[in-house]
């Protein structure tokens, strides 16, 4: 008799435990913020901004889902139009426009996400829509051991004859944003106007070509100029501080005289998301100086809140902090280029690379 | 008799009454079946063409409907351009594969059944058992510029630059090759049945020798063999796309990763469906001409 009561009470102790948990559980408002995977992002990003907000915003609880690019973001945004599974999503500023054109992102109530006021100016283009979470920008990226003497200072070294088939390009699927990114900086470097013509881009690329190793790196440009199979590459700051960890200082990466770019990392509610005051709650932490400083420490982004203050360490390696090349940085209309974008990658797919067949 | 008659007709009876419930009983068992193809296949296939005919505008799809994407496809020299590259691509690489699986399967069709028999058949076909990606990443390994091959050949001095043997079409031919050819051994010794040794000791006792045999005897009996090896690896050669894309560099324009490309670089899911009704169409267009070489021939 004794035990069966002792089992009676155990169970009653156990079904208030479930019980009191799952009440707790649902008070808490779950949403998921999708983002990047690969490169370090999402491990730094749960470590530097999903883990504190978890441990101050008890009724929130999110959870970050990663995805391999900002085209599957999209892609997954259609797909589930009807029922979103994620609240937010990161990505990148060119392929938020086509998601606000169909329809597939919210414009933010402005008086719930107060951070928004101190964003910097650049991505700003999507209004609520979409607001800049990270600045990065545009770099050489060369193996150490080959640049002994050296780090190279121009995009020129791209095409110097030395490095004849050991150049990788990353123009993946026939071209993508760090091709756009090229082909821009490439006609800055020979002084002509974008908006007016890209051809000296074009055949200035053409004559790189047939030194180009590889279009596709496998695995990324970073790793094939680290472990020595190419020498010099092009890619984005961030990623190379975060391999430059990684390869204990065999990578390294610049940014050039003539001056780079900036890309822009947004973040946007969904449409349809069954939780969007916890979402813009999330999305405002998101901004906040301290989130963007510990972010940006993590993974060399620039923040794109103006009161963030970086470690005089890291501030060092993210060039667009820099004041030099801040005032250097070619400004970029990502709106006109998503616009334009077939016009720009077209080239690409039609001449550049079949010309290194 | 009256009881025979009275027995013929409830026998009418029941075989009236059987065949609606057999019906019904085979209705009931294809329902399952119906439903899978509904949904896995006929319900994708209809979003596909219904896609295809969406506009789209620098990659934001608007709800309405046109020929845009198929005229696109028809005037543009480029797609024209990745229909030739994949369809020779597919033709080389077929071949390629036949010249090199034939051998192997005349050999082991022709082995008496023993335990060595099984171990090659094996062997033959086990690199099935791995994943496309990782022997993909093996060929990388084995044929890149710092690689096993070009690493042996210049430190014996034989050459004084490395062999570009990935990043290229000779890669992607060499991988596909790989990865089909235990397709091929297979599709080959399941159409080698009329194959028959007395046949070829008849034609060796009327003096023909063995180029003779080979060309009238073995040939023209294994044709059936060859015609659905051929099939198949030209059908999962074009439509391949792992290989080509890990070890093509970017610079190996096919059909499959066009419609990849389409989808996940430019966002064009429009003409990335337009582009997957074709690949359909050319496998259709396969198969009707694989029916009539195996009615003329098989």
């Amino acid at each position: 008799m004794r035990s069966s009561n002792n089992n009676t009470k155990f169970s009653l102790v156990v079904l208030m435990v479930v019980l009191c948990g799952s009440s707790g559980l649902a008070s808490a408002a779950e949403i998921t913020v999708m983002g990047y995977r690969s490169g370090g992002f999402q491990e730094n990003y749960q470590k530097a901004v999903i883990d504190p907000f978890n441990a101050s915003h008890p009724e929130v609880h999110v959870t970050f889902y990663g995805v391999q690019n900002a085209a599957v973001s999209l892609g997954l945004l259609r797909a589930q139009r009807a029922n979103p599974q994620a609240d937010a999503v990161i990505y990148d500023l060119s392929v938020a426009k086509i998601a606000k054109d169909e329809g597939l992102i919210d414009e933010i109530d402005m008086a719930k996400v107060p951070n928004a006021e101190r964003l910097g100016s650049i991505g700003r283009e999507l209004g609520g829509y979409a607001l800049p979470l990270t600045y990065d920008t545009f770099t050489l990226v060369f193996n150490q051991q080959v640049f002994a003497d050296g780090a190279p200072d121009s995009w020129k070294a791209l095409w110097d004859p030395q490095h004849r088939g050991r150049v990788v390009v990353p123009a993946q699927g026939g071209g993508d944003i760090q091709a756009i990114a090229l082909t821009l900086l490439t006609n800055h470097m020979l002084g002509a106007d974008s908006d007016e013509t890209i051809e000296p881009a074009i055949e200035a690329l053409i004559e790189l070509a047939p030194a180009v190793q590889t279009w596709e790196p496998k695995p990324e440009q970073y790793t094939l100029v680290a472990n020595g199979s190419a020498d010099i590459s092009v890619g984005w700051n961030a990623r190379s501080q975060y391999f430059i960890d990684q390869s204990e200082g065999l990578l390294g990466t610049v940014a050039p005289q003539e001056g780079t770019l900036t890309q822009v990392n947004v973040i946007s509610p969904i449409a349809g998301s069954a939780n969007p005051d916890a979402t813009q709650t999330f999305i405002d932490y998101a901004l906040s100086a301290e989130a963007q400083q510990r972010f940006s420490e993590l993974m060399y982004y620039a923040p794109t809140n103006i009161d963030a203050v970086l470690d005089p360490s890291v501030e060092e390696r993210v060039p667009f902090l820099d004041d030099t090349q801040h005032d250097k940085l070619l400004p970029v209309d990502w709106m006109k280029i998503a616009a334009a974008r077939d016009e720009l990658l077209n080239p690409w797919r039609r001449q550049i690379i079949p010309a290194s067949r | 008799m009256k009881i025979l008659t009275a027995n013929s007709s409830s026998l009418g009876q029941l075989k009236n009454t059987t065949k609606p419930r057999l019906w019904l009983w085979a209705l009931v068992l294809l329902v399952p079946l119906l439903v899978i193809n509904l949904v896995s296949f006929v319900g994708p296939i209809t979003h596909l063409v219904q896609l295809s005919f969406l506009q789209s505008r620098a990659g934001v799809i608007s709800g309405t409907y046109s020929l845009e994407n198929y005229a696109n496809f028809f005037s543009d020299g480029y797609y024209w351009g990745l229909i030739g590259n994949s369809l020779m691509m597919s033709f080389t690489v077929t071949l390629i594969t036949l010249g090199c699986s034939y051998p192997i399967a005349l050999f082991l069709y022709r082995m008496s059944a023993s335990s060595w028999r099984n171990v090659l058949f094996v062997l033959t076909i086990s690199p099935l058992l791995v994943s496309s990606v990782v022997r993909t990443y093996g060929w990388m390994v084995l044929l890149g510029d710092q690689g096993v091959l070009n690493s042996a050949l210049l430190g014996a001095g034989l050459l004084d630059h490395p062999l570009r043997l990935v990043n290229n079409r000779i890669g992607v031919a060499i991988g596909l090759v790989e990865t089909l050819v235990p397709y091929m051994v297979l599709s080959l010794m399941a159409g080698f049945g009329r194959l028959d040794l007395s046949l070829e000791e008849a034609a060796a006792s009327l003096g023909a020798n063995r180029i003779k045999r080979f060309f009238r005897i073995i040939l023209p009996l294994t044709v059936p063999g060859i015609a659905l090896g051929c099939l198949l690896c030209f059908v999962l050669a074009i439509s391949s796309f792992i290989t080509p894309k890990l070890l093509g560099g970017g610079r190996v324009f096919l059909l499959a990763t066009e419609i990849y490309d389409q989808a996940v670089i430019q966002l064009e899911w429009s003409m990335a469906a337009t582009l997957s009704i074709i690949v359909l169409l050319i496998f259709a267009l396969t198969l009707f001409l694989y029916s009539q070489f195996a009615r003329r021939f098989g």
